[in-house]
């Protein structure tokens, strides 16, 4: 060879060697090789950024610190039956697997794997995407379909809805007037009592009424400061002869001081309903009932209201429409208090407690719906 | 007077009504007013609020200008808060919830008709 040419394939290889470097250093994918063994012998800037480590300090380890069990329990006997049998599983293909960062955070990447053949020596050399993101997104995207699917339902029940209790309403009010004509003109006990049951009929009638136009209505908040102490002693106040009655236990735990922005109206219809589904769950004392309300974080409140009744059934959603477990409830009651609470920026849940009983939790922020 | 679509429900209040000796004008929705502009003032003027042709606000904001001194009552089989909203801002209109019962809406009739 001569000198010409040797001079012009080591340019040929100082500029394949450069065009290398340039991607291998800016590459926004993480780029790092291994030998037969799993030692790596590459990592990229980026690398170093994606995995928190230095390549100084992982030049020569195992791969298998870049992994999270299980890939990193199976990796080297993966490597060693490819080495044996050929049989490659990464090599070639696109694969969703997850990884490890130093300090710990497993997060999903996606791997492909080339080989490489020198002589006799094999080097695998693999690019990775943090696909984190592009999950994150994915997720955001899943989480927002079914929430506007969601809204979409409930729209269409709350159109439902409202034709179906302006439809029945007005004949509804239409009997109940003629039944209360009738009950007028009735001189005998006789046409008295029919005439009564149809109205018990048309007031059972109204109140079922009643809740779907609630639920369907627009729910239009009428905000203002409360304060929690006496909001929840007036409730409480207003059960107790009810409770007494029954031989329940009816507590009241509140921190003092403590304010939300609510409507008021409309928190003390499902903390009645609450309590009304408590008492009713506990059927005759001894029992008992508690509502607790604090601020255990400056910017929340949490209201409960536990019971000591039989609990509710695992897996059971009791907040679902028209979900009832009672022999004349009309299953709105809760989804009228989840609305609620929804719209005041809150959650609601229910949890079973051992060995019986139900505890629902409100959470609100205390500033309002609108400020969060 | 009493504007209401419901043939049983206009029947029935408006027998309530005379038995117990006041003089009742029933009319099955608004397009059967006799001339609003020309007709005499009533006590009251108790109106459905859904109705076909025009509904119970509209024909409470149009009787109110006729006749300024007469109280409205709209009743309602679907209570909602923009109808709620907007009676609160007619000083004349009383909003009430169906079915009614009889008694409660005669006794506040009678409230309505001593006040104004």
């Amino acid at each position: 060879m001569r000198a010409s040419e040797v001079t012009g394939a080591l340019h040929a290889i100082q500029l394949s060697e450069a065009r290398w470097q340039a991607v291998f250093e800016t590459a926004r994918d993480a780029i790092i090789s291994i030998d037969e063994e799993g030692r790596l012998t590459l990592f990229n800037p980026t690398a170093e950024r994606m995995f928190g480590y230095t390549a100084e300090e992982v030049l020569g380890q195992n791969v298998t610190l870049l992994m999270p069990t299980p890939y990193r329990d199976e990796h080297d006997e993966y490597l060693q039956s490819y080495r044996e049998s050929g049989v490659a599983k990464a090599i070639g293909r696109v694969r969703e697997v997850e990884a490890k960062r130093k300090d710990g955070e497993i997060f999903p990447i996606e791997l492909s794997v080339s080989e490489a053949r020198i002589g006799e020596e094999r080097l695998y050399t693999a690019i990775i995407r943090d696909t984190s993101e592009r999950r994150r997104a994915e997720e955001q995207i899943a989480t927002l379909r079914r929430e506007a699917h969601k809204r979409e339902r409930l729209a269409d029940i709350g159109a439902i809805t409202a034709k179906v209790v302006h439809d029945i309403g007005n004949p509804l009010a239409g009997l109940s007037m003629q039944a209360q004509l009738l009950l007028r003109r009735a001189e005998s006990n006789r046409l008295r009592e029919p005439a009564n049951r149809i109205l018990d009929c048309t007031h059972r009638l109204e109140h079922l009424i009643h809740g779907f136009n609630t639920f369907a209505r627009d729910q239009k908040l009428n905000l203002k400061q409360i304060e929690l102490p006496e909001f929840l002693q007036d409730i409480v106040e207003e059960w107790r002869p009810t409770t007494r009655r029954s031989g329940i236990r009816l507590g009241l735990d509140v921190d003092a001081a403590v304010r939300v922005w609510g409507d008021a109206d409309q928190l003390r219809r499902v903390l009645d309903n609450l309590i009304k589904n408590a008492l009713e769950a506990i059927d005759r004392g001894p029992g008992s009932v508690r509502i607790i309300g604090g601020s255990p974080r400056d910017e929340t409140i949490v209201l409960k209201v536990e019971d000591s009744g039989p609990g509710i059934a695992p897996g059971l959603d009791a907040f679902q429409l028209f979900e009832t477990t009672k022999p004349n409830g009309t299953g709105l009651g809760l989804a009228i208090a989840r609305q609620i609470i929804v719209a005041h920026g809150g959650t609601i849940t229910h949890d079973s407690v051992a060995p019986h009983g139900t505890i629902f939790t409100i959470q609100l922020p205390s500033s309002g719906p609108s400020l969060r | 007077m009493l504007v209401d679509e419901e043939a049983d429900f206009r029947s029935a209040l408006t027998e309530h009504l005379r038995e117990d000796g006041h003089p009742v004008l029933a009319y099955d929705g608004p397009a059967a007013l006799p001339a609003l502009e020309t007709m005499a003032s009533p006590n009251v003027l108790l109106t459905d609020y859904q109705m076909s042709r025009e509904d119970g606000l509209s024909l409470a904001r149009r009787f109110h200008e006729v006749h300024p001194r007469v109280p409205v009552v709209l009743a309602t089989a679907f209570w909602t808060a923009h109808l709620e909203g907007e009676s609160a801002k007619l000083h004349f209109v009383h909003l009430l919830r169906k079915p009614l019962d009889y008694e409660a809406l005669h006794q506040a009739l009678h409230r309505l008709i001593a006040k104004s």
